[in-house]
């Protein structure tokens, strides 16, 4: 059984379908076909990614032997100690005028691995050569072919259950991302940070929902209740910012000082929240159309009763969601705090309150969507029915 | 701002949700004694991953059967959510192992980020990097199993005779219109959060070469990456465990 044909492969485990088979076969086979095509293309990609060293511009050096030598012990903060090693790396380079020659690197690393790493043998390595070119510092790990893996499996995976709505995803994806690259261009040839937040949401939550859903009533709805919810999740947020005390913004993970970090911290959990909101947005707005279409004289109250019933079932989940993304990605940094001996209120004053303000914000704005959501569909029927006379 | 934000977070689920709002909130204040519980543990001195793995559990049963409630439906997403992790595991063990994923990025280091911080913590930064990627996909997974398994549930009732096969074809409908906004949900907090990471790669300019091998987006990929594939394998699991679950029980 091939795992990455999906649909195709599962069908088969059930025994004695026979008509169920033949049934769904046809179409069944053409994915199948279809997904197999693009397994041989992703391994052919993996392949040529393994072999890119040649487009480098950097040295890179593929690790062929290591000798490890402990060096010294030392008490950790808390409890327990810390071991060091030294590593007398040898590898061969593979890119540019000294390609085959071999060189001799040094790494030194700890058992914690918090600013070091312990390299494998086989590991490739980009480095900057010395001048007599049989030493050489190490940049970082190539780590290309495994961004390329996750990012094959993911894309494999999407299209495999999701067919074409996975595709559309996908795209979706891909556009957001140029949007958001130009987008910091943009920013840093000095726009405003306010006015770009604005507009780039704008641009994320259109695109998104039209090439999602494409052009119809339903993407219109959930476009306008996206866009309400979130100004109004601003309004919450700016007035509340306003009479608190301000939060220690220079302590955010890679801040840079001149820039105007409560700024930018605003667009980060405006745009952070803005998948939630439209995906409520559209949950609620396609219950209702699809109500709407099998009874257009429904009333108002019946609508807003399944809306009700929709909301309650998935607003509990996407803030459980949000709360895992967020407040987990600042663990690692609370822990070495933690570790470090650090009271809690300054692990809640630098680190915590940040991740609690991204998921609070973010649901606040995903919680408004269900009443906009009500609001926007009693204006909208307000308004077809003047305009049925 | 904390304080003021999570009163009025709590009073709009009052309002909207009532006794389900209540209740939402209600279980994010248990969600996070436990992931306290987690970090005392683990500063403690206790292992990481073993600590992960009990908080996983824990977490796992809050928030599907008290949210959700004590049935079948719950019962067969328990066993797709532990199946998914286990893979996940395995497929986040190797690639946090092979790419050195743990500790701070060279990026963060360049910058000084949290330079008071003494390295000699006696804690593998690796296994907690592990021990953090499968914790934060728990919400976006049990979202996954949980509509599927009671699409599939809720098709069965009201057609009993359905073969195997079409219940399954069912749950996976939905689920495709679930991973496509769950996706995009996960692709949105994953930029918010690293806004700034990119902000500060475009001002310093660093070549693409060396942003692509960086281990600062690679974590960032991860972590995301990670979330998703969990989606996409929960989908197809989940439509193909209920259905075989509703068919033995009908035998």
């Amino acid at each position: 059984m091939q795992r990455n044909t999906g649909l195709g492969g599962i069908i088969t485990i059930f025994p004695g379908n026979r008509a169920m088979k033949l049934h769904i076969s046809a179409d069944r086979r053409k994915k199948r076909i279809l997904m197999l095509v693009l397994l041989v293309l992703a391994v052919i990609g993996y392949v040529l990614v393994d072999q890119d060293a040649s487009l480098y511009h950097t040295t890179i050096v593929k690790i062929t032997s290591i000798e490890t030598q402990h060096t010294e012990t030392q008490q950790a903060v808390v409890s327990g100690e810390e071991n060091y090693y030294v590593q007398s790396i040898t590898g061969q380079i593979l890119n540019g005028e000294r390609k085959g020659a071999t060189v001799s690197l040094s790494n030194q690393y700890t058992d914690s691995n918090v600013r070091d790493e312990r390299y494998r043998v086989g590991d490739s390595l980009l480095v900057e050569l010395g001048k007599d070119g049989t030493s050489g510092k190490i940049l970082e790990q190539k780590r290309d072919t495994l961004v390329y893996l996750l990012a094959a499996a993911l894309l494999l995976g999407m299209i495999a259950v999701a067919d074409l709505s996975g595709l559309l995803a996908i795209c979706s994806l891909m556009v957001n991302i140029v949007l958001l690259t130009i987008a910091l261009y943009c920013y840093l040839d000095g726009w405003n940070i306010m006015a770009l937040t604005a507009v780039m949401i704008l641009l994320f939550s259109v695109l998104s929902l039209l090439i999602g859903n494409g052009w119809n009533r339903c993407s219109m709805l959930a476009i306008v209740v996206t866009l309400l919810s979130l100004a109004a999740t601003a309004g919450i947020y700016l007035v509340v910012r306003a009479v608190t005390p301000a939060l220690q913004y220079q302590m955010l993970e890679y801040a840079v000082v001149p820039d105007d970090l409560s700024s930018l911290f605003f667009c980060e959990i405006m745009i952070g929240g803005l998948g939630a909101v439209m995906d409520v947005a559209i949950s609620l707005i396609s219950t209702a159309d699809e109500l709407l279409e099998q009874n257009p004289h429904i009333s108002y109250a019946e609508l807003k009763q399944s809306i009700h019933a929709v909301s309650d079932d998935i607003m509990g989940t996407m803030v459980n969601v949000l709360f895992f993304t967020y407040i987990c990605g600042g663990l690692p940094e609370m822990l070495l705090m933690l570790r470090n001996n650090l009271t809690i209120s300054f692990v809640w004053e630098y680190v915590l309150s940040f991740e609690l303000v991204r998921f609070l914000v973010g649901s606040i704005g995903l919680v408004l969507a269900v009443p906009v959501s009500q609001l926007v569909l009693r204006v909208w029927m307000k308004r077809q029915e003047a305009a049925n006379g | 701002m904390v304080k003021i934000l999570a009163i009025i977070l709590l009073a709009l689920m009052l309002v909207i949700g009532r006794d389900r709002g209540l209740q939402s909130f209600l279980t994010i204040l248990m969600n996070m004694a436990i992931l306290a519980g987690v970090l005392f543990a683990i500063t403690l001195g206790f292992h990481p991953l073993v600590t992960g793995i009990v908080a996983g559990i824990l977490l796992t049963v809050l928030i599907l059967f008290y949210q959700n409630g004590n049935n079948l439906k719950t019962r067969v997403a328990f066993g797709v959510i532990l199946t998914v992790q286990i893979i996940l595991f395995l497929i986040g063990m190797v690639l946090c192992f092979t790419g050195h994923a743990g500790g701070y990025s060279e990026v963060k280091i360049n910058l000084d980020d949290g330079l008071f911080l003494d390295g000699n913590v006696s804690l593998s930064m690796l296994q907690v990097e592990i021990t953090v990627i499968l914790l934060s996909l728990l919400g976006a997974i049990k979202d996954a199993a949980v509509a599927v398994t009671s699409a599939v549930y809720e098709v069965h009732r009201n057609n009993p005779e359905l073969l195997p096969a079409e219940l399954f074809a069912s749950g996976m409908k939905i689920g495709r219109e679930i991973l496509a906004t769950t996706i995009n949900t996960l692709f949105f907090a994953c930029v918010g959060e690293s806004l700034l990471l990119f902000n500060i790669i475009c001002y310093w300019g660093y070549s693409f070469a060396y942003i692509l091998n960086s281990k600062a987006l690679y974590q960032v990929l991860l972590y995301s990456g990670i979330a998703g594939l969990g989606c996409i394998a929960a989908i197809p699991l989940s439509a193909f465990a209920m259905a075989k679950v509703l068919k033995r029980q009908d035998r």
